[in-house]
């Protein structure tokens, strides 16, 4: 599908003729997400730089019944950003301000479309940071953040991103704007702004946002945990929660992301090692080294075989390097890699992590395991051969299998990449029908033709977990998943 | 009056499902201790249909392990809060009354002194169970810590004050009990400690909770809490020393406060305010409201002059609220200190809650002060979740300009 000349030529008119574009390289780069198993080209893509110019897109866009999504930076893992076809793409990229910080109320407001890291940075001299750290934080923008209710190593003891949004402002589907939360906690009423934090990017399309700002620890103090199995590394997980202590981070890598992250990034992390714990531990200086001992020793008890403490700020940073880079890392073992984000119950990991190396094992393929332990929320990654078909579709069945386990485990499907296009027709494994029914009501309430980035949370109707709602989506045709190809990152085949 | 009351979730269903079909509308009560039931929006549309939780009251999980709790929304948060103690864990929200059910502190996302720093249930909540407009149980979240599955129709129900489904069930992460908690105190004439507790703030010390509170006397008690190992709380001390110089002792945590009735140390994990309220000798029908504002606005608030006018007050001073309390059940005068509250509001987001007035009291005199940024939405989902109007909650009724 391509824009009728009247709405092309009222788009340019909005937004000037350099902001709308339609041509084959633009509509080609904005086809998918950082999940590129799923792609759809858009209708075309247009760049407001004004609350008004969005509302005026907005409202032309509902007239005319065209469907549309934001998008941030497109580093989402859960095809929330492809657009169904014929959908347009409103980019979010210039509301990139950053408008004021308050010192006092620790808070700091900024457009949708700046960086992750970007605030820390704009605020970290002056003692303080901005705490959900996702992986992809040096590109990821924190109006995606909130879309998808972002999370990242740090969230074990400071929270994901819905505990560090205040307020925020929004563009409705059919153009209203409107305000939620404000500058300070306790606001009366029911908790809007939460609602629409992780809805997606179906409720509306996030304008500014109200950041709390965290208070940097004034030190910090990184161990790694090298262990001889799996089973003791999760034993130590449990061993540290056991004891009332909560560290900024516990993060695991099994042996072949070690072995991947050693060829890419060589932090030293030793290779006949079946899996390596990071713990972080912050806060004052004084007394920190005390818990730090204490820790040390838990993480000896429950079998590391040794604990390396970083000396200095350079060997904590190769430390979070290797973390943080290592499902690029994979990369060096593997043509393709197919990433799950599955959560379980904190002492159910060593059942399941059994349970997913057999899984593997059964297809045939490798399933590696890089995670933030302390919350239970895995990230198995499949590794596969893109321009091998039957592996693509193994790499399917074992995310399937391992989605499964989850839930079966008490678990959910999503711990912080969302749902999206991914995980929708699993939704109805995770809720009863009249759970998700009330999910698609509200919706309805905020999205009412569902133009706004239409075939995502829900199973699509005519599909075996079809929702029989009224309110689910029937307007636009659902991705075929047929036409999905697999996809070596950034490259389609 | 009737008052439907059940410990079985099924027959509140079928309840609340007749409810439906009558279009009959019911408001929902725990275990009483809320005074702000007794406010209305309209005050000809109080609802005198009840349906008490007060026996739905059990526990559906505890994993220690795994920190996670789910409880039935009839428990009270004292019982709450001591299984959990028994684990040495604590759920971060200590509530101002101890014998709230779960189910109205959610409703209306109450807290405690040690919000700002520990957080509130907005923090730690993880799952929820609720029966909706069409009289269906809905479940939304889960039993895991981390969460993005469909939309975050727990917090939706989160401060919806009844209004928009009836909360069975909710489910939340907890945390550890502090270590070794403890409390400096001291006694201040008058609002000396103010600029102080800006200081503290500025330097970013790690505090479990700050408090200050006028007792009978019209001395204030201030009390900042923190813990941790000998060697952290050495340093939080010191430098709280820095500031305030030799005017606070240091008090272990439920330690005594010489020559008081109470301690802000000792309330903070049993319901804070009963205890005040107490001291006081508040009563149901006198005048108690609740603002929250930015720690810019409390920072510079003229505290002198409510004292002075022989308001009783609480202050939670970092990112937090005032509680204003005055012994008067004269509804006109009530309205009057009301007024004179919010003259002095100067930012455009702090707001205003009832906790007890006269029963003329209501959600339309604290106006825009009442309700949160985009209250008109939150109307308008009111009326499409609840098309029948059954769950009755004043806050949806009120009618101000935009």
């Amino acid at each position: 599908m391509s824009f009728g000349r009247n709405i092309r030529g009222e788009c340019e008119r909005i937004l000037g003729k350099e902001w709308v574009k339609d041509d084959p390289v633009t509509l080609y780069t904005y086809r998918c997400d950082g999940l590129t198993l799923y792609t759809a080209p858009p209708m075309g893509v247009l760049f407001p730089g004004t609350v008004e110019e969005l509302v005026s897109v907005v409202k032309l866009l509902y007239q005319h019944k065209i469907s549309f999504i934001a998008r941030g930076a497109g580093t989402g893992l859960s095809g929330g950003a492809v657009p169904q076809e014929g959908s347009v793409i409103i980019e979010m990229a210039r509301f990139k301000e950053v408008h004021e910080v308050d010192w006092i109320n620790r808070t700091i407001t900024v457009g949708p479309g700046v960086i992750n890291l970007r605030i820390t940075e704009h605020v970290h001299s002056k003692g303080y940071h901005y705490a959900p750290d996702p992986s992809s934080q040096k590109a990821c923008t924190i109006g995606g953040n909130v879309a998808e209710n972002s999370g990242g190593p740090h969230t074990l003891k400071y929270g994901v991103t819905v505990n560090h949004v205040l307020g925020l402002e929004m563009v409705l589907p059919d153009g209203e704007h409107v305000k939620l939360g404000g500058n300070h906690l306790g606001m009366p009423g029911p908790d809007l702004l939460g609602l629409v934090i992780g809805s997606e990017g179906t409720f509306g399309i996030i304008t500014k946002i109200i950041c709390r700002l965290t208070p940097n620890p004034e030190k910090a103090v990184t161990m790694l945990g090298i262990y001889k199995s799996v089973h003791e590394a999760c034993e130590s997980v449990s061993s540290i929660t056991r004891h009332g202590i909560i560290p900024a981070a516990m993060e695991m890598l099994d042996k072949i992301t070690i072995s991947a992250v050693e060829k890419a990034l060589k932090p030293g992390f030793p290779l006949d090692a079946e899996a390596v714990l990071i713990v972080e531990l912050d806060g004052l200086t004084d007394g920190l080294d005390n818990d730090a001992e204490f820790v040390e020793k838990l993480l000896k008890k429950s079998g590391a075989t040794k604990v390396n403490r970083a000396r200095d700020e350079a060997e904590r940073a190769k430390i979070w390097r290797a973390r943080k880079e290592a499902f690029g890392a994979i990369g060096q073992i593997s043509p393709s890699y197919y990433v799950q984000d599955g959560v379980i119950p904190r002492s159910k990991l060593p059942k399941v992590l059994d349970e997913i190396a057999e899984i593997g094992k059964k297809h045939g393929l490798t399933v590696a395991n890089v995670f933030h332990a302390g919350d239970g929320n895995l990230h198995p990654l499949i590794l596969y051969n893109y321009e091998n078909p039957e592996e693509v579709e193994k790499s399917h069945l074992i995310g399937e299998e391992i989605l499964s386990s989850c839930i079966r485990h008490g678990g959910t499907l999503s711990g912080e990449h969302g749902i999206g296009i991914e995980k929708a027709e699993w939704m109805a494994d995770l809720y009863p029908r009249s759970s998700l029914d009330n999910m698609q009501n509200v919706r309805a309430f905020f999205n009412p033709e569902n133009l706004l980035n239409p075939g995502k949370l829900f199973p699509q109707p005519g599909r075996c977990s079809e929702s029989k709602s009224g309110t689910s989506p029937q307007n636009f045709p659902a991705l075929d998943k047929s036409k999905m190809v697999a996809a070596k990152s950034g490259i389609a085949v | 009056m009737s008052k439907f009351e059940s410990g079985s979730l099924e027959e509140i269903q079928s309840w609340v499902s007749s409810c439906i079909e009558d279009q009959k509308a019911f408001r929902i009560c725990g275990n009483g201790t809320r005074f702000v039931t007794k406010v209305s929006g309209n005050s000809e549309s109080i609802s005198s249909n009840i349906l008490s939780m007060q026996k739905l009251n059990g526990t559906r999980f505890f994993d220690p392990d795994d920190m996670v709790v789910g409880v039935e929304a009839g428990m009270s948060i004292r019982t709450l809060q001591k299984m959990l103690a028994e684990r040495n864990m604590m759920l971060p929200a200590n509530p101002w009354f101890p014998d709230s059910c779960i189910g109205s502190v959610v409703a209306c996302n109450d807290f405690g002194p040690n919000r700002m720093n520990m957080g509130g249930l907005r923090d730690c909540i993880i799952g929820i169970e609720y029966i909706n407009g069409k009289g269906e149980i809905v479940n939304a979240g889960g039993k895991v810590v981390k969460n993005v599955s469909g939309y975050d129709l727990t917090r939706m129900m989160l401060g919806s004050q009844g209004g928009l489904g009836v909360i069975t069930a909710i489910n939340f992460k907890v945390m550890p009990l502090p270590v070794e908690p403890h409390g400096m105190h001291g006694i201040f004439k008058d609002e000396a400690w103010l600029p102080q507790v800006g200081e503290i703030h500025k330097r970013r010390i790690p505090l479990d909770w700050i408090q200050a509170l006028l007792t009978p006397d019209l001395s204030w008690i201030l009390g900042l809490g923190y813990s941790g190992n000998a060697l952290n709380r050495n340093r939080i001390e010191s430098e709280i020393r820095e500031v305030f110089g030799k005017t606070l002792d240091v008090h272990p945590e439920g330690g005594s406060f010489p020559g008081q009735k109470f301690t802000p140390g000792e309330q903070r994990f049993g319901g804070f305010l009963k205890a005040i309220r107490d001291a006081w000798e508040m009563e149901d029908s006198h005048f108690h409201v609740f603002a929250t504002l930015p720690t810019e606005e409390i920072l510079c608030f003229p505290f002198e002059k409510f004292r002075k006018e022989n308001f009783k007050i609480t202050v939670h001073p970092t990112g937090g609220d005032i509680h204003f309390m005055l012994k008067s059940t004269d509804m006109k005068k009530q309205l009057q200190y009301l007024e004179k509250i919010k003259s002095v509001l100067v930012h455009s987001e702090s707001k205003l809650r009832w906790v007890s007035a006269a029963n003329e009291g209501s959600f339309q005199e604290l106006g825009r002060f009442g309700v949160a940024n985009g209250y008109f939405l939150t109307q308008r989902l009111k009326r499409h979740l609840d098309p029948s109007g059954v769950f009755f909650a004043p806050y949806y009724d009120l009618e101000f300009d935009a």
